[in-house]
């Protein structure tokens, strides 16, 4: 019996009863939905990460007081007991670390901004050490960056984020204009280009301005963020000890103790999502296994009441020449498209939840095209093996019963 | 010679005890004879036609069909004889519900593997031949009784098989849609066509040519009448 046979049988047969059919396969359509959400979710996430880590830049490094990721509050409690990374500490790991090909540093804490009657709250206001400006992909829009003379000087000076010059300055050039940031007053030398916004933190509402200007007003007691860029990757690892020794003799740090500070690039941020994604995958895959499995049953069990149903057709068949393996794949086929059947409206709904993911949270959910074809191979597969017990009693049938079967 | 059976006998087993649906049947029937089974209920005709139409295999005994002895074949090698030799005319006519006149008719052709273009050539001929060629695109529930037993009956003689088994034909039919059914085996007769009948009703046995009755799973007797 060719294919197409079988699958236009089946296909009528499910036709016939298409209440039966959807109901039928309810756990595929749920486990296949969950399966590409899920999956999409991980997705939207990695381009997070890969964000974060493009923000960072390649090659580069930061030492700071803590880790990027704190995980629990004691970690915090213990972190917030550390000793500062100061400006002093930088000047000293610029004097002895030879290996890097550029040092930096920031600090940074949310402020009001204000430009006359306007004003922006919770702004991002980060004192900038050139020549390393994270994020790695900033970008100046209009007017120019701060220079090394205006950092050293102190100058009062700002960059502002593309939202908070829009906020504050609508359509109007703010270059030249003069913002408070709380209570202190800077000139606006140039704005940044726009970035978006990252799991819905937006990276426009920013203000920039010299490290030393941002202390002068801020004081001297915030932790700073020292960016070290190596000159390559293969040199990565010895500036890092560099710096690392840099920091332990500052900190007067004996052989046998921990550092007291952190050295964190890119790896530690992909580092954490793997854990964290992979802990996901696997919680997520064990429920889909499971509602796979039970879809698989309530399938066999319609595929065995369909069997019995059309006891008599299949009688009819066999009396005109059908051969077990006939029928066999008859009933195969009727399994594997309802199971798959299930695996694509599954699919859809799981698309139509990507849709309603990313207009409603700020994870950018995104459908990928290996999470279906995965999909479809699973459900499938599920059709199939669910599909031989069924089949097989449908095959092994003796004509002249069936034929006799009301 | 067509069919050629020797000491055909059908045993069951039933809580312990020997039952003999039929016993030690020979019976031969050559080409283009139009002949009857006849019998009450529990005669051992319906073995004897479940045994001549290959759905079942005797306990004991042969059953050569087309010089070919089939008595003792696995499942599927009578599944492909089915196809090939037989045609089967039930009484409730056994079309599939969802199916159209012409996809029912196509069916043993699915089974033999003829091309899809090939199998509707060949199902409209045998829809035409049973004059139900205007029908083709109905489903059983759209047609009366006698159009549903000729529907069927191009189904039977779509692969060209040997022999045309029918059983109990006109059951399920008024007198006057079970006689042009008989007219129509008459004229398939005619054409060359080997019949056989299985029936109960002495009015369907007389129009065959020879009529062979079974009591308590033995031939009783074998007639042969008109020409």
């Amino acid at each position: 019996m060719p294919f197409g046979e079988g699958l236009s049988i089946a296909l009528r047969a499910l036709w016939a009863n298409k209440l039966r059919s959807i109901l039928t396969v309810l756990g595929n359509i749920i486990a296949i939905m969950s399966i590409i959400a899920v999956m999409a979710v991980i997705e939207g996430m990695n381009s997070y990460v890969e964000n974060k880590v493009a923000g960072l830049g390649a090659n580069v490094f930061v030492v700071q007081r803590g880790p990027f990721i704190i995980t629990s509050h004691e970690e915090l409690e213990k972190i917030q007991k550390r000793r500062r990374v100061t400006v002093e500490d930088l000047e000293q790991i610029r004097r002895s670390v030879s290996t890097a090909s550029s040092i930096g540093a920031y600090d940074s804490s949310a402020h009001k901004v204000r430009y006359q009657e306007r004003y922006v709250e919770q702004v991002d206001v980060q004192g900038q050490d050139l020549p390393i400006l994270l994020p790695a992909n900033f970008e100046i829009g209009k007017g120019r960056l701060f220079s090394r003379a205006e950092i050293d000087r102190s100058r009062p000076l700002a960059v502002l984020g593309s939202e908070v010059a829009d906020k504050l300055f609508e359509k109007a050039d703010p270059v030249g204009k003069e913002v408070r940031v709380e209570s202190v007053a800077y000139t606006v030398v140039g704005v940044a280009k726009e970035q978006g916004s990252v799991l819905g933190v937006s990276q426009d509402k920013t203000l920039l301005m010299p490290l030393s200007a941002y202390q002068k007003q801020f004081g001297t007691l915030g932790s700073v963020s020292i960016p070290i860029e190596a000159r390559d990757k293969e040199s990565m690892a010895a500036t890092k000890d560099e710096a690392r020794v840099v920091m332990r003799v500052r900190h007067r740090l004996k052989p046998n103790q921990e550092d007291d500070f952190a050295l964190e690039s890119s790896e530690s941020l992909t580092d954490f999502w793997k854990q964290i994604s992979q802990a996901i995958f696997m919680t997520a895959s064990g429920l889909v296994a499971l509602s796979l499995v039970v879809g698989g049953i309530v399938i066999m069990n319609i595929m065995l009441v369909s069997v019995t149903e059309r006891t008599r057709e299949i009688g009819i068949r066999k009396a005109l020449g059908a051969k077990r393996r006939h029928v066999l794949w008859q009933f195969l086929i009727e399994s594997i498209a309802l199971s798959t059947l299930g695996g694509v409206i599954g699919v859809l709904l799981g698309w139509l939840l990507c849709a309603v993911i990313r207009a409603a949270t700020p994870v950018p959910a995104s459908l990928s095209l290996v999470s279906v074809a995965l999909a479809l191979v699973i459900v499938f597969l599920v059709g199939l093996i669910f599909g031989i017990y069924p089949a097989n009693r449908a095959a092994r049938l003796d004509p002249i019963e069936a034929l006799r079967y009301e | 010679m067509l069919i050629r059976t020797a000491e055909l006998t059908k045993r069951y087993e039933v809580g312990g005890e020997e039952i003999y649906a039929l016993r030690d049947v020979n019976l031969s029937v050559e080409r283009n004879e139009y002949m009857a089974i006849t019998g009450p209920s529990g005669s051992g005709k319906s073995t004897l036609m479940n045994l001549l139409g290959c759905l079942d295999t005797p306990t004991r005994g042969t059953y050569y069909l087309n010089n070919q002895e089939v008595s003792q074949l696995p499942d599927d090698r009578l599944a492909e004889i089915r196809n090939k030799e037989i045609g089967f005319v039930f009484q409730t006519f056994n079309l599939l519900p969802r199916a159209t006149a012409l996809h029912n008719v196509e069916l043993p052709l699915v089974y033999s593997g003829i091309t899809k273009e090939e199998r509707k050539v060949r199902a409209v001929q045998a829809l035409q031949s049973v004059e139900m060629g205007d029908r083709a695109a109905h489903r059983p529930n759209e047609l009366s009784g006698g159009q549903r037993q000729r529907v069927a009956i191009a189904r039977a003689l779509v692969n060209r098989p040997s022999l045309l088994l029918a059983d109990e034909p006109t059951g399920n039919l008024d007198s006057k849609t079970g006689e042009e059914i008989l007219r129509l085996f008459e004229k398939l007769h005619a054409e060359g066509q080997t019949i056989l009948v299985v029936t109960h009703e002495k009015k369907v046995a007389e129009r065959a040519h020879r009529v062979v009755s079974i009591m308590d799973g033995r031939v009783a007797s074998d007639l042969r009448q008109k020409g």
